[in-house]
């Protein structure tokens, strides 16, 4: 309890002289040892143990869990990035350039690799002439169902000469 | 050795210390807030559970004190609005005067006399305080016995120095009053 403060006493006697002693406490008690089991009453209400026991659990969870959804972000933005990316960069080439890395990509496949990898299928439009060859070099005959027609609808003809053209339907197997 | 206020709201803003801060704030506080609590209800066991609540308001709201009044002001309004919002749910309830009204009546002589029984004249002053309005009680507390100085208290309860003043002028002359009237 604070001391009573001189100016607090000497405002009391100017408004109430003689009342200040009938102010006094001293009767007013509390159970012995009562603050001493406040003190740990009141610490045993707050959480701070059980809050001190869970948080590394907490902080090992939230961190595991920024984990997984940050990677789970990534590898989706990722992927779409890598997707898009690629998408952009076809459709910026012209057609003689996508001939020529269709050309340099397939040159080192089979043609059993190249239908494997779903870059082209027994029956697929297939672009040039070169493309042709390399998938058909090692099949002893042309697929039934692809005609020259079929062929020539495929092909890019805006980089083939009308003489080229037809020099492939001659001999499409370059042979 | 006793922490500064500076010193527990550091401490509590760092997690590994959070609960030592909390611990000196209890150990230094405690007994003010409680008295403040007892002499506004009366009741022990009613300052008893106030007490209580105020510290874990306190514990749930430190972290977010910033520090534009003084810790000691802030912990002062918390315990100033628990303890008002308490009489209102207990002005629902039997006044408290008619618990004093059975008491036995001292004289005007028997109650300002120095001879008088401590006990009964404490009884009387209780009820003298009872009876004043929330506010003048708890202005007349926060000044005489917790010796507040006005600049504090308008800190603290948001009242002009002026009106406080007033207050505490209107609570002793009621006490007075009541006591040479009994």
């Amino acid at each position: 309890m604070p001391d009573k403060k001189a100016d607090i006493i000497e405002e009391l006697q100017q408004l109430a002289p003689g009342l200040e002693p009938f102010l006094n406490e001293g009767e007013r008690v509390v159970p012995e040892g009562y603050f001493t089991e406040l003190e740990a009453s009141i610490l045993q209400k707050v959480p701070a143990k059980k809050f001190r026991i869970l948080r590394p659990y907490l902080y090992l969870t939230a961190a595991a869990v920024v984990l997984v959804i940050a990677g789970a972000v990534f590898l989706i933005q990722h992927g779409r990035q890598n997707t898009s990316d690629f998408a952009t960069q076809l459709a910026a080439l012209n057609d003689e350039e996508l001939i020529a890395i269709l050309e340099y990509e397939v040159e080192d496949l089979s043609a059993e690799e190249l239908i494997q990898s779903g870059m082209v299928d027994d029956y697929s439009p297939l672009e040039g002439a070169e493309l042709l060859g390399a998938v058909y070099e090692e099949k002893e005959e042309m697929p039934l169902d692809l005609n020259n027609t079929g062929i020539i609808d495929h092909l890019l003809l805006d980089s083939l000469s009308e003489d080229e053209i037809f020099d492939l339907l001659d001999d499409p197997f370059g042979i | 050795m006793e922490w500064t206020d500076d010193q527990i709201l550091e401490a509590f803003k760092k997690p590994h210390k959070r609960e030592q801060a909390f611990n000196q704030l209890v150990s230094i506080y405690s007994k003010r807030i409680y008295w403040h609590v007892r002499r506004m209800v009366q009741e022990h066991e009613d300052a008893n559970d106030i007490t209580q609540d105020i510290f874990i308001k306190i514990w749930n709201n430190l972290g977010e004190f910033r520090g534009e009044a003084g810790l000691y002001s802030w912990l002062y309004r918390i315990t100033a609005n628990e303890t008002l919002s308490f009489l209102r749910k207990q002005q629902r309830r039997p006044s408290k005067e008619l618990e004093f009204s059975v008491e036995p009546a001292l004289s005007a002589e028997q109650a300002l006399s120095a001879n008088s029984n401590s006990t009964t004249i404490l009884r009387h002053l209780e009820a003298a305080i009872a009876m004043l309005p929330e506010k003048q009680r708890q202005v007349f507390i926060m000044r005489y016995y917790d010796a507040l100085k006005y600049e504090e208290m308008e800190a603290i309860l948001g009242t002009s120095i002026g009106a406080l003043k007033a207050n505490y002028h209107h609570a002793v002359k009621k006490i007075e009053n009541y006591l040479r009237d009994l």
